[in-house]
C-alpha cells in the first residue's frame, strides 16, 4: 500500500466518519426534549404563532428532508441560522471560532514541545531524580481534574494570593484574539497542565522503548555518535507513537475548552456550546458538534500521516 | 391630587421566556426575582412593611463590604472615565427599549430608555427620574400625561405626545408581544394628543392600579417608528447604545443632550457579560471590572472579605414560593395546605438558602404594598400541629414530588431544604429538579407541587399576575370553588379610597393567609458588588439591582 | 490504518501478554504499587464507611453557609450550610460506584468487541473497529451534556455515556494484544478440536490478553473519574444537592476564598484517587514491561 494509496483511504475514512457522526448528532438533537419553537417565542406565544414558527424552522417536513437539508446547507457553507438571534451561524460563531482555535493553538505550541523535552529527558535519566519526580509530578497533575487545577490558580493568581493576571479573558467583538494576551496566561497554563503530564509520559515510554530497540543498539555498537543517535535515530521513531497522543489531546482540547471558557470566561466555542443546549439551538449545538468532530478527524489525519513519515521503520513497510 | 393609588399592573410583562431562554443567567437567582419583579415594581403608597416578626422595615437597608463609600464621604462627584459592569448574560440577550428577555438586558434597557414616571424608595410612584411632568387622574379609567419640558431624545429630537402614543401601541402590538397582560387594558383607540406634550389614555375598564404600569422600568418611550432592529438605538436615558454583540457585551455612551442637568457624570459605560456567577464574581476580585449585577448569596462574604470591594444589598419585596394546586389532591384539603406551611422552618431558610440576605415571609405577598397586613401572626414551624393536620386529613406519610427548574439557582435549593424539613414531620418530599426549558413549557402552571419565583408589586398586581384562574401564571389554581375572592378583587380595582380599598384587600389576604396554595417562606433581598472607587450609589430598597443601575448609570462617577 | 492501532501508551500492549498472576506479584514487588494501591484501599474505605464516621447527616442544616468558624463543624459549613466534612465523608461512594460501573461496562463491551474482531479479522474485524472510530470521533463531553439535557440527569445515563465513550479505546487495545494470540498454535489446536468460538474467546485467547487489560482497564477508571466528577463540576448530578465529590467542587469553588475546605477536600480526593488508580496501573505496567524484556533475554 502506497503512502497516497493511504491517505487517500483515511481522508475517505474521515469523511465516513463525519458523515455518522452528522447523523447522529441530528438524531440526537430531535430527542432534546425542549421545543425551540417555543423557547423562541416564549410563555406568551399562541398555538397558531407556535405552528407558523414550526413551518419557518422547518419542523414541519419530514425528519430526512429536514436532515438532508441540513447536511446541504454545511456541504455549501451555509450550516443556517441562530435559533435565538435568526443571525447565521457563521457571523454569530466566527469570532468564537477563531478565538477558540487560537487558544487551542497557543496551549498546544506551548505543551506539546514541553512534553516532548520533558519526556525525552526523563526517558534518558530513567529511574534517576528528574525521571521519578517528573513521573509522581505529572501523574498528579494528570489525576487533578482542569477545573480544580484552573480555580486553584485563580485563587493564587488572580483573586487571593497575587493579583498578577487577571481572572477572566475580555476578547472584545471584532478584536484579534490576542487582543488579550495577559488575559489568556491561566486558560493556557490550565490547559498546557492538562496536556503535558500525559503526552510527556507517552514520550518517556515510547522514547525508553526506542532506545532499547535493536538499531539504537546497533548505531551504538558501530559508533555512532550518541547525539546522533539520540536524535537521527531515537527522537523520530519515538515521537511517531506520540504523535497519536498528541492527536488524541488536540481532540481534548477542543472539548476540554467548553470547561475552560466556562471558568475564565472565554468567548469561545465552549461557552457558546453551553448557551446553545441550553437554550436548544439547534443549529448552533448541529454546527459545533461537527466542527469538534471535524477537528479531531483532521488531527488524527494528520498524526497517522505524520507517524509515518517520520518513523523510519513504517515508511519502508508502506513502500 | 393624589398620584399614589394602588394601581395595579396588569400581568407580568415580562414573561417566562426569560426563564426558558436565559438558561445561563439562571445562576443568580436574584437576577430572575429581580427581572421579573422589576416589571411593575413595587406597592404604590409609601409604606414601611416586612413580614411581623422582623425588626427589618419598608425603608431598611444594609451596607457591607469593607471600605465607606457614601458619597457625602467622598467629596464631589467628578467626571469623565468607563464604568465596566459584570452581569450573567449569554448569546440570548437583547437589546431593546421595552422588553427583555434575560437579566442581562436590563442594564441596557435602563441605559438608554426611561419610563414616564419611577419609584422612590419608599416605593412611591414620582416623576423623579422620569418623563412626565405630571399625571392627572380624575377617574380610576381616565388618565391625563403631560410630558417634561425640553426632554430631547439621543439624537436631539424633542419627545412629544405622538411618542408617548407610539410607545404605548408598540406595547400593545400583539405580535411583538411586549405587554399581553396590558391588552385587556387598553387598545389604540383610547390614546387621544391632547397637544405636543400631553396624551390622555382613556382605560377599557377602572384599574386604580393603572400608574403602577407606568412606573414599571419596561414601559419606556421610544421615538416613533422605533424597532428593535434600528442599526442607530435611540432613546432619552443617560447613555445611548453604541455597540452590542449578545454574549459579549455592550458600549454605552454619554448622551450630551441629557435632560438632567449634570448627569451623567462617566463618559461611557461597558456592560459586559459572563457565563457563570462564579467568574462574575472573580473578575470583580481580581479588577476586570468595577461593578457587578447579583451576586450569588453565599458568596457575599467572599466580597466582603475584600477591602478594596462593597457589597450593595437592598431590600426589596421579591419572594419564592412553594405553590400547591389548591385544586389538586392531596392539597384539595385546606388541611394539608396549612400542615404543609406549618413544617417550613423560616428562619432556616433565610439562613440556608439566602444566606442571611433576605427576611422571614408570612405565606403573603406585597410586603411593600400600604394594605400588606403586618398584624397577622407570623406563621413559624410546628411539627407536631402539622402532623396532627395530616392526620386529620388521613394523609400520614405524605410521599410527594416538588418540582425545580435547574436555571433558577434558588429554588433548587429551596425544594431541598424543604425536603429536608418535611422528614421531621414523616412526609416525604422528592425534589425533581427539570431543565429550565421544560420546567417552564406545556406543564409549567399544571403541576401540583412545585416551586417558583416573583418580584416586588402591590398586592392587586400581584393577585392579577397569579391568583386568579385566568391570571397570566394560575400557579396554584387559587382561587377554590365557591369563593368570592375574584368579586372581591374587582370590586378592588374599580375603589379610588384607599382605606376602603385596603379593606376589601384584607379579605382577599385573609382568605390566602387562611387557606392559600403559597408557602412563602423568605423575601430575598438584591445583592450586588462594586470596587471602593466607585460613587454614587445607594443602598435602599429597590426593584432593580446596583440602586436601579445608578438610575441608568447617570449618578455613578469614579473617584480617582 | 491496520499499522497504527491504538498509540502505545506505557508499553505496547501486543508484545506484554504476560499472565495477570505474575505482573501482580511483579508489580507489588514496586514501591508506586503498593503506594498506590494504599491509597486506593484507604479512598475506598473512607467511602465506604465514611458515612457511619459523619458526625451530621448528608443534608443536614448546621449553620449560615460558607463559615470556617462553626461551632461542632470541625471545617465549617459549605453553600448551603452543611457540615463540609461530612459532606465530604457521604461524597465518595457515589463517584466511586459510577466510575466502577462505567468501567466495568466499558471493559465488558470493549472486551468483547476488541476479542470478537480479533478473532473473526477480515471484514467483521474492520467493520467492528471502524464503528469504534467513528465512536471515537465523538466530543465526548458534548454526547454526556446532549444525552444529560435530553433524558435528564440519573445516574444510569452517565454510566451509559461514560462507559459508551470509554469502550472504543478499550476494544482496540484488546483487538490490538488479541491479534498475535489469535495466530498462536493453541488457538489453532482448539479450532481443530471444534471448540466453540465462545469457549475460544474466553478460555483462550482472553486470558493471554488480561495483562495489558489490566493496564487498560485502570487506566480507564482512572479517566472515568475524572470525567464523572467535571461532569459533576458542569452541574449534571444525579439528585440535587446529592453529596458527591465532583459536585462539590462546583458548588463550593465561589467560595474558595473564605471557605476553601469545600473545594480541596473533595479536589485532594479525586485527586488521590486518581493517582492511586494510576500508580498502580503504572506498576503493572512497568511490570509487564519488565517480564517482556525477561523473556526476551
Amino acid at each position: 500500500m502506497g503512502l497516497l494509496k493511504f491517505v487517500l483511504w483515511r481522508v475517505a475514512f474521515g469523511i465516513l466518519t463525519l458523515f455518522v457522526v452528522s447523523v447522529v448528532v441530528f438524531a440526537l438533537t430531535q430527542a432534546l426534549p425542549s421545543d425551540p419553537a417555543r423557547a423562541i417565542l416564549g410563555r406568551d406565544a399562541t398555538p397558531a404563532s407556535l405552528a407558523a414558527k414550526r413551518v419557518e424552522l422547518g419542523f414541519d417536513k419530514p425528519a430526512v428532508e429536514q436532515y438532508t437539508d441540513w447536511l446541504g446547507g454545511l456541504l455549501t457553507g451555509d450550516p443556517g441560522r441562530s435559533f435565538v438571534n435568526g443571525e447565521p451561524i457563521m457571523d454569530f460563531l466566527g469570532d468564537r471560532i477563531k478565538n477558540s482555535l487560537f487558544l487551542m493553538v497557543v496551549a498546544a505550541v506551548v505543551s506539546i514541545p514541553l512534553s516532548i523535552v520533558v519526556g525525552s529527558y526523563a526517558a534518558l535519566r530513567r529511574d534517576k531524580t528528574f525521571d521519578s519526580s517528573t513521573s509522581v509530578v505529572t501523574l498528579v497533575l494528570a489525576s487533578m481534574p482542569d477545573f480544580v487545577i484552573g480555580a486553584l490558580l485563580i485563587v493564587l493568581f488572580a483573586t487571593n494570593v497575587a493579583h498578577v493576571v487577571p481572572a477572566t479573558v475580555r476578547i472584545r467583538p471584532g478584536s484579534a484574539p490576542w487582543s488579550d494576551l495577559k488575559g489568556i496566561i491561566l486558560p493556557v497554563a490550565v490547559l498546557t497542565l492538562a496536556v503535558v503530564p500525559y503526552v510527556a509520559r507517552v514520550m518517556r515510554a515510547s522514547m525508553i522503548e526506542v532506545l532499547e530497540s535493536d538499531y539504537v543498539e546497533m548505531a551504538r555498537l558501530k559508533g555512532v555518535p550518541e547525539r546522533t543517535v539520540l536524535w537521527r535515530h531515537a527522537m523520530p521513531n519515538a515521537i511517531g507513537p506520540t504523535l497519536q497522543v498528541i492527536a488524541l489531546n488536540v481532540a481534548y482540547l477542543a472539548g476540554g475548552v467548553i470547561v475552560v471558557e466556562s471558568l475564565f470566561n472565554y468567548t469561545g466555542i465552549g461557552l457558546a456550546l453551553r448557551d446553545a443546549v441550553r437554550e436548544v439551538n439547534l443549529p448552533v449545538v448541529q454546527f459545533l458538534a461537527m466542527f469538534i468532530a471535524a477537528i479531531y478527524v483532521v488531527t488524527n489525519l494528520l498524526a497517522d500521516v505524520g507517524t509515518i513519515l517520520v518513523t523510519p521503520r513504517l515508511r519502508t513497510r508502506l513502500t | 391630587m393624589d398620584h399614589r393609588p394602588q394601581w395595579l399592573v396588569p400581568g407580568r410583562v415580562i414573561s417566562r421566556r426569560q426563564l426558558i431562554l436565559g438558561g445561563t443567567s439562571a445562576a443568580a437567582m436574584a437576577a430572575f426575582l429581580a427581572a421579573c419583579g422589576s416589571d411593575d415594581g413595587g406597592a404604590g403608597s409609601g409604606t414601611t412593611a416586612g413580614g411581623a416578626d422582623t425588626t427589618a422595615g419598608g425603608g431598611a437597608t444594609t451596607a457591607a463590604g469593607g471600605a465607606d463609600t457614601t458619597a457625602a464621604a467622598a467629596g464631589s462627584p467628578q467626571s469623565g472615565g468607563t464604568l465596566r459592569v459584570g452581569v450573567v448574560g449569554s448569546t440570548n440577550d437583547i437589546v431593546d427599549g421595552q422588553f427583555i428577555v434575560a437579566k442581562a438586558d436590563q442594564a441596557r434597557l435602563i441605559a438608554g430608555w426611561e419610563p414616564l414616571v419611577s419609584y422612590d424608595a419608599d416605593f412611591n410612584v414620582v416623576y423623579e427620574n422620569a418623563l412626565a411632568e405630571e399625571i392627572e387622574t380624575t377617574a380610576a379609567d381616565l388618565y391625563v400625561i403631560r410630558l417634561k419640558e425640553g426632554i430631547v431624545f439621543h439624537n436631539g429630537k424633542p419627545v412629544t405626545a405622538d411618542d408617548v402614543i407610539y410607545s404605548f401601541q408598540r406595547r400593545l402590538d400583539p405580535d411583538l408581544g411586549l405587554a399581553p397582560a396590558l391588552i385587556p387594558l387598553l387598545d389604540a383607540s383610547g390614546l387621544t394628543k391632547v397637544d405636543d406634550r400631553t396624551v390622555q389614555v382613556q382605560l377599557k375598564q377602572p384599574a386604580v392600579t393603572f400608574i403602577n404600569g407606568l412606573a414599571e422600568y419596561i414601559a419606556t418611550v421610544v421615538p416613533v417608528g422605533y424597532t428593535r432592529e434600528d442599526p442607530v438605538q435611540i432613546g432619552t436615558g443617560p447613555f445611548q447604545l453604541e455597540s452590542f454583540t449578545a454574549g459579549a457585551e455592550s458600549v454605552h455612551k454619554k448622551n450630551p443632550n441629557y435632560w438632567d442637568t449634570g448627569k451623567p457624570y462617566l463618559d461611557e459605560v461597558q456592560i459586559i457579560d459572563f457565563a457563570d456567577p462564579a467568574s462574575l464574581v472573580n473578575a470583580l476580585s481580581s479588577g476586570d471590572v468595577d461593578a457587578i449585577v447579583d451576586v450569588p448569596f453565599a458568596q457575599a462574604s467572599t466580597i466582603s472579605a475584600d477591602s478594596n470591594l462593597v457589597l450593595l444589598e437592598s431590600e426589596a419585596g421579591s419572594w419564592l414560593p412553594i405553590t400547591m394546586a389548591v385544586d389538586q389532591a392531596p392539597f384539595t384539603d385546606p388541611k394539608v395546605r396549612q400542615a404543609m406551611r406549618l413544617i417550613v422552618d423560616r428562619e432556616q431558610m433565610v439562613e440556608r438558602v439566602l444566606s442571611g440576605h433576605g427576611r422571614v415571609a408570612n405565606d403573603m405577598y406585597g410586603v411593600f404594598d400600604a394594605c400588606y397586613p403586618d398584624d397577622f401572626p407570623q406563621r413559624t414551624q410546628d411539627i407536631e400541629q402539622a402532623k396532627q393536620l395530616l392526620a386529620d386529613a388521613g394523609q400520614e406519610g405524605l410521599e410527594i414530588d416538588l418540582f425545580a427548574p435547574d436555571d433558577t439557582a434558588g429554588l433548587p435549593e429551596l425544594a431541598a431544604a424543604f425536603a429536608d424539613q418535611a422528614k421531621e414531620a414523616g412526609v416525604t418530599v422528592n425534589v425533581k429538579v427539570l431543565d429550565g426549558g421544560t420546567y417552564w413549557g406545556d406543564e409549567y402552571t399544571k403541576r401540583t407541587f412545585a416551586t417558583s419565583f416573583w418580584g416586588t408589586r402591590p398586592y392587586l398586581n400581584q393577585v392579577g399576575a397569579g391568583s386568579l384562574k385566568e391570571s397570566t401564571y394560575p400557579e396554584t389554581h387559587w382561587p377554590p370553588e365557591g369563593s368570592n375572592f375574584e368579586a372581591l378583587y374587582f370590586e378592588a380595582l374599580a375603589e379610588t379610597d384607599d382605606a376602603a380599598r385596603c379593606e376589601i384587600i384584607r379579605q382577599m389576604q385573609q382568605q390566602e393567609y387562611d387557606e392559600g396554595g403559597n408557602i412563602i417562606a423568605v423575601f430575598n433581598s438584591l445583592l450586588d458588588a462594586h470596587k471602593a472607587e466607585v460613587q454614587g450609589l445607594v443602598a435602599e430598597p429597590n426593584v432593580l439591582n446596583l440602586d436601579h443601575f445608578g438610575r441608568g448609570f447617570k449618578n455613578i462617577w469614579l473617584q480617582t | 490504518m491496520t499499522v497504527l492501532d491504538e498509540p502505545i501508551l506505557l508499553a505496547d500492549p501486543a508484545e506484554t501478554a504476560a499472565s495477570p498472576r505474575g505482573m501482580w506479584r511483579t508489580a507489588l514487588g514496586l514501591w508506586r504499587t503498593r503506594v498506590g494501591l494504599g491509597l486506593l484501599a484507604g479512598l475506598v474505605a473512607l467511602a465506604v464507611i465514611g458515612p457511619w464516621l459523619a458526625p451530621y447527616g448528608e443534608t443536614e442544616f448546621v449553620g449560615t453557609p460558607n463559615l470556617r468558624d462553626v461551632e461542632g463543624a470541625t471545617l465549617g459549613t459549605d453553600y448551603f450550610g452543611q457540615d463540609v466534612l461530612s459532606r465530604f465523608l457521604y461524597g465518595g461512594r457515589s463517584i466511586l460506584v459510577l466510575a466502577v460501573l462505567s468501567t466495568a461496562l466499558a471493559l465488558v463491551s470493549g472486551v468483547t468487541i476488541g476479542l470478537v474482531a480479533a478473532y473473526s479479522r477480515g471484514l467483521v474485524d474492520n467493520v467492528l473497529m471502524r464503528l469504534m472510530d467513528i465512536n471515537l470521533a465523538f466530543p465526548q463531553l458534548l454526547l454526556a451534556l446532549v444525552a444529560l439535557t435530553t433524558i435528564g440527569p440519573k445516574a444510569w445515563v452517565i454510566v451509559l455515556v461514560v462507559g459508551f465513550t470509554t469502550m472504543p479505546r478499550i476494544a482496540r487495545v484488546t483487538r490490538g494484544a488479541a491479534v498475535p494470540v489469535v495466530e498462536r498454535d493453541f488457538v489453532s489446536a482448539a479450532q481443530a478440536l471444534g471448540e466453540s468460538r465462545f469457549r475460544i474467546l474466553r478460555s483462550e485467547i482472553l486470558p493471554n490478553v488480561s495483562g495489558p487489560l489490566l493496564v487498560e482497564a485502570n487506566l480507564r477508571l482512572t479517566y472515568s473519574i475524572a470525567i464523572i466528577a467535571a461532569l459533576g463540576f458542569l452541574g449534571f448530578a444525579t439528585s440535587v444537592n446529592a453529596a458527591n465529590w465532583g459536585l462539590m467542587i462546583q458548588e463550593n469553588k465561589g467560595a474558595v476564598s473564605v471557605q476553601p475546605w469545600g473545594m480541596i477536600l473533595p479536589g485532594l480526593a479525586i485527586a488521590l484517587l486518581t493517582v492511586g488508580t494510576g500508580l498502580v496501573g503504572d506498576g503493572l505496567a512497568r511490570a509487564a514491561a519488565g517480564i517482556d524484556r525477561k523473556k526476551a533475554t
